[in-house]
């Protein structure tokens, strides 16, 4: 992890950032019921981090799929902290300033194994080379 | 800090519901929290200790696990680069300890918190984490109760692009 924990939290929980900003505007405009979100999402970021800091890349990417508000929570700059050390503790070297491409996309990149273009599942990994992602043979060859 | 005169003292804390629970010193000071609270108001009181932001369900809960890791030694100061061996593992007493709702999970996790107990705070994460490892999104949601709000498209979407939210 590059940035101290320290600077990190009090960019990702301070009272004006963005993750609290996200967090309020989805929870008073919504209708249906959170069910247990809501307590997932209410409890204080740090722990929530402490619980991300066990996950791995895959686990990450299911948990920001599995609703809006996770999605906006977990997939922001802010969040770019956890994804970087969750890579670095899957031995993921840091990403390159050159690379056009964010720590969420590197993990599913390298983790998932489905065609990035056609969504074919249980792929060996066959990656484009200019465009940073992974695709099945057939969409390889189609450019 | 720990004097032979600790070992007999009792400390009495209430609850936000206003409940008296009276437990051994070795007890309560497993939370940090109290423990810096005792050594302020010193040796000499019989003060109660109020808890505004623990009920008194909870407080047993978290009391039970005080009270079997009485003799624990004071954890290892986290080194900075265990980032890379993170275990999931949790001890057979905690992991059934830990086998309660997901409403009294939360609690508990708020009330390790707020008592400062990291170990205990540590097995509540972790057993949350177990929930999520290894799940597919829409495992994610039965488990905790999630509703999809996602269309279709945007799910397709999101898992392709994967851009950060505030880019889309």
């Amino acid at each position: 992890m590059s940035e101290p924990p320290g600077r990190l939290l009090r960019l990702v929980t301070g009272p004006n950032s963005r993750a609290v900003g996200v967090r309020k505007r989805r929870f008073y405009g919504r209708r249906k019921p959170l069910g247990m979100l809501e307590k997932l999402l209410s409890i204080p970021l740090d722990i929530f981090f402490n619980i991300l800091k066990y996950l791995g890349p895959v686990d990450l990417l299911s948990l920001a799929r599995s609703c809006g508000a996770l999605h906006e929570v977990l997939v922001t700059r802010q969040m770019k902290g956890v994804w970087k050390a969750c890579l670095d503790a899957h031995n993921v070297p840091p990403l390159p300033d050159n690379i056009p491409i964010n720590e969420v996309q590197l993990a599913a990149m390298l983790f998932e194994n489905s065609c990035q273009a056609c969504g074919a599942q249980a792929l060996k990994n066959h990656f484009h080379d200019t465009l940073l992602v992974r695709l099945c043979l057939g969409c390889l060859e189609y450019k | 800090m720990s004097t032979t005169e600790d070992k007999t003292r009792k400390v009495k804390l209430v609850t936000s519901d206003n409940e008296e629970f009276e437990v051994d010193w070795e007890v309560a000071t497993r939370s940090v929290l109290i423990k810096h609270m005792l050594e302020d108001i010193g040796e000499s009181e019989e003060q109660a200790i109020p808890l505004p932001n623990v009920t008194a369900n909870v407080l047993k809960k978290v009391l039970e696990w005080c009270e079997h890791h009485r003799k624990d030694p004071e954890p290892a100061p986290e080194s900075s680069d265990d980032n890379r061996k993170r275990t999931l593992e949790i001890g057979d007493w905690d992991a059934k300890f830990i086998q309660v709702d997901q409403e009294m999970l939360f609690e508990i996790i708020l009330a390790a918190n707020y008592l400062d107990i990291k170990a205990l705070l540590d097995v509540g994460c972790k057993t949350v984490a177990n929930m999520i490892k290894g799940k597919q999104p829409e495992e994610i949601r039965k488990m905790f109760n999630i509703v999809n709000d996602f269309t279709p498209e945007e799910e397709a979407q999101i898992k392709k692009e994967n851009e950060w939210a505030e880019d889309r």
